[in-house]
């Protein structure tokens, strides 16, 4: 077994030399973490989920115990829909879910209003753990949150069946519900901004496995290119945007909202990615969350790293190692250390592609 | 008049082109020129439904659409289906299909439910979120000769693999075939998990389905 080297940088000088395009110890490492912080402190998703501490208190040790190159907390896919009404069910300890669309009747629409992230929902527990992580690790690594794209937040305010057949029933509608939850998300952007933080955008209902690349460019594009815009004025750079499932289409789109970095699911090839757009958007991806990090063991999780380095470490505008998606909530978490760990071993700086050939 | 191939014509139309009005009024213009109903859904909507699956495939259609022209044909099947003569000696295929426990993501499955119908399945939909003892005590029930598992979420996918190991420990693994499909799902998992099939969409489903019904009955 290698020698594991010890990181020479914090996370935060780590990513500060990637972005400048300075010299830095290894290839950045950003698995998609998660609710599966929760698992760290034996808090159940539920009570970590309405709890600020908890959050800010699980991230924190997910900070410590994998050096992740990013940290914190978002109001994620459903977080803005919930602000504005949807109904969300909380499992005892599985993944929260919308139950109840708050827009079921068009003619409610109305009663809909942007969201004050300071009083509406959950949003103002993910405030206070951003301030809670920011002050005890955010000297050492970027803290960020993760919201939701338009497209996720309409769908669940909407239901997703539906708002998929409002796209060609109710255009006009769509679209209006489209700038109220654009609207509620910038309000949520610059509270986090305004926290010194930087937001990043989770777009997976825009996946191209439900619709059309024209779809994408006349319902998601230009309302993400608005979130992204906004992030770049407040942050100096574009966000990182994750999509589910096969993005391939879109890409040309995704970079020309404004996306800087492209979270990409394990379903995408990342040397076709590279020769399309790895000189125009950094590429992060894409260990497989389930057949790998969590049912593989360290030997596999190394395997499936080499060959994404071997794929992508030669991206012109960069390359992150990551999961794919969501890590699953009981994955354990020597696999993650594992992943964390194959980029400080086989993403050494300077790469020497030959240590990846057994 | 119209002749009887025009009304099915439009019958057809008005589930490929999402045309919801069109499908419930050629559903009433088939009753009225002694059209058989089962004629009229099987020759007319349901083949606008194929229609619409292979614009599917094309990458013509996507999700919105397929979900438009699905809510045509209901519509269609509204009007038609009371006047349907049932033969009651044919016995259907029956498939039990649902969303795994804990998981509520139902569109995938309500795709292949309806795909399955189409080419003349018996289904019974338990919904979403269901537990995997709900799908064996209704494979023992209606005496099932399939189960459809679906699951987008990647957190939920192992609860697939309760179902299997369920229908083993009732004995009744040999006499069901179990089909898995949605997002996370790949070959690999349902090899792994002893799936008899994993069908990456509502159109492959369908295929799978007769393919392996007819393998089974070969090898009986």
């Amino acid at each position: 077994m290698n020698a594991i080297p010890k990181d020479e940088m914090t996370p935060k000088e780590r990513m500060a030399a990637f972005a400048a395009g300075k010299a830095y110890d290894r290839i950045p490492c950003m698995p998609l973490v998660g609710e599966h912080a929760c698992r760290l402190i034996g808090a159940t998703v539920s009570s970590y989920s309405h709890s600020a501490r908890l959050m800010a208190e699980a991230q924190i040790k997910a900070f410590q115990t994998y050096r992740t190159d990013s940290a914190g907390i978002g109001p994620g896919l459903f977080g803005i829909a919930e602000a504005m009404g949807t109904k969300l069910t909380f499992p005892q300890d599985g993944m929260p879910y919308v139950s109840e669309p708050v827009l079921t009747d068009w003619n409610d629409f109305e009663r809909l209003a942007p969201v004050d992230p300071h009083k509406d929902g959950r949003l103002p527990l993910y405030l206070e753990a951003l301030q809670i992580i920011k002050d005890a690790i955010g000297d050492e690594v970027g803290v960020g949150s993760s919201v939701g794209g338009p497209f996720t937040a309409a769908a669940s305010i909407r239901g997703t069946e539906r708002f998929l057949k409002d796209l060609r029933k109710n255009t006009e509608m769509a679209h209006r519900l489209l700038k109220l939850v654009t609207e509620s998300a910038l309000r949520y952007i610059d509270a986090v901004c305004e926290l010194g933080l930087k937001p990043s955008i989770s777009e997976p209902t825009a996946s191209g496995t439900l619709i059309s690349t024209k779809q994408f460019r006349e319902f998601a594009q230009p309302y993400l290119k608005i979130y992204a815009d906004r992030i770049k004025e407040r942050c100096g750079s574009g966000p990182m945007l994750h999509i589910c499932g096969n993005s391939s289409r879109i890409w040309p789109e995704m970079v020309e909202l404004g996306a800087t970095i492209l979270s990409l699911d394990n379903v995408i090839d990342l040397e076709e990615a590279k020769n399309m757009v790895g000189d125009k958007a950094c590429l992060a991806g894409n260990v497989k969350p389930i057949d790998t990090l969590m049912k593989g063991n360290r030997e596999q999780v190394y395997a499936e790293s080499k060959e994404c380095l071997r794929k992508t470490y030669d991206s012109p505008k960069g390359y992150i190692l990551s999961s794919g998606c969501g890590i699953a909530l009981d994955t354990p978490p020597e696999n993650i250390i594992a992943l964390m760990d194959a980029a400080r071993i086989y993403g050494k700086y300077p790469i020497e592609p030959d240590r990846w050939d057994n | 008049m119209d002749s009887q191939q025009e009304i099915l014509d439009r019958l057809a139309e008005g589930v490929r082109e999402m045309d919801e009005e069109l499908a419930v009024q050629a559903s009433y213009e088939a009753l009225e020129n002694k059209i058989d109903a089962l004629t009229a859904i099987n020759q007319g909507l349901v083949v606008g439904m194929n229609e619409a699956g292979f614009l599917y495939e094309q990458e013509e259609y996507f999700v919105p659409e397929l979900l438009l022209c699905s809510d045509a044909m209901y519509a269609g099947l509204d009007v038609l289906s009371p006047h349907i003569q049932r033969n009651t000696a044919e016995s259907k295929q029956k498939v039990v299909i649902g969303v795994v426990e804990g998981d509520t993501h139902d569109i995938g499955k309500n795709l292949v439910k309806l795909m399955l119908e189409v080419a003349d399945f018996e289904i019974y939909d338990l919904g979403r979120d269901v537990p995997a003892v709900d799908f064996i005590s209704k494979v023992k029930e209606v005496g099932a000769d399939i189960v459809c598992l679906s699951t987008l979420m990647s957190t939920t996918m192992d609860r697939m693999a309760d179902v299997i190991e369920l229908l083993k420990k009732e004995g009744l693994r040999e006499q069901v075939l179990v089909m898995i499909g949605g997002g996370p799902i790949s070959q690999a998992f349902a090899n792994r998990i002893g799936a008899d099939a994993y069908s990456e969409n509502a159109i492959g489903a369908v295929k799978d389905a007769k393919r392996l019904l007819s393998e089974k009955r070969v090898a009986i």
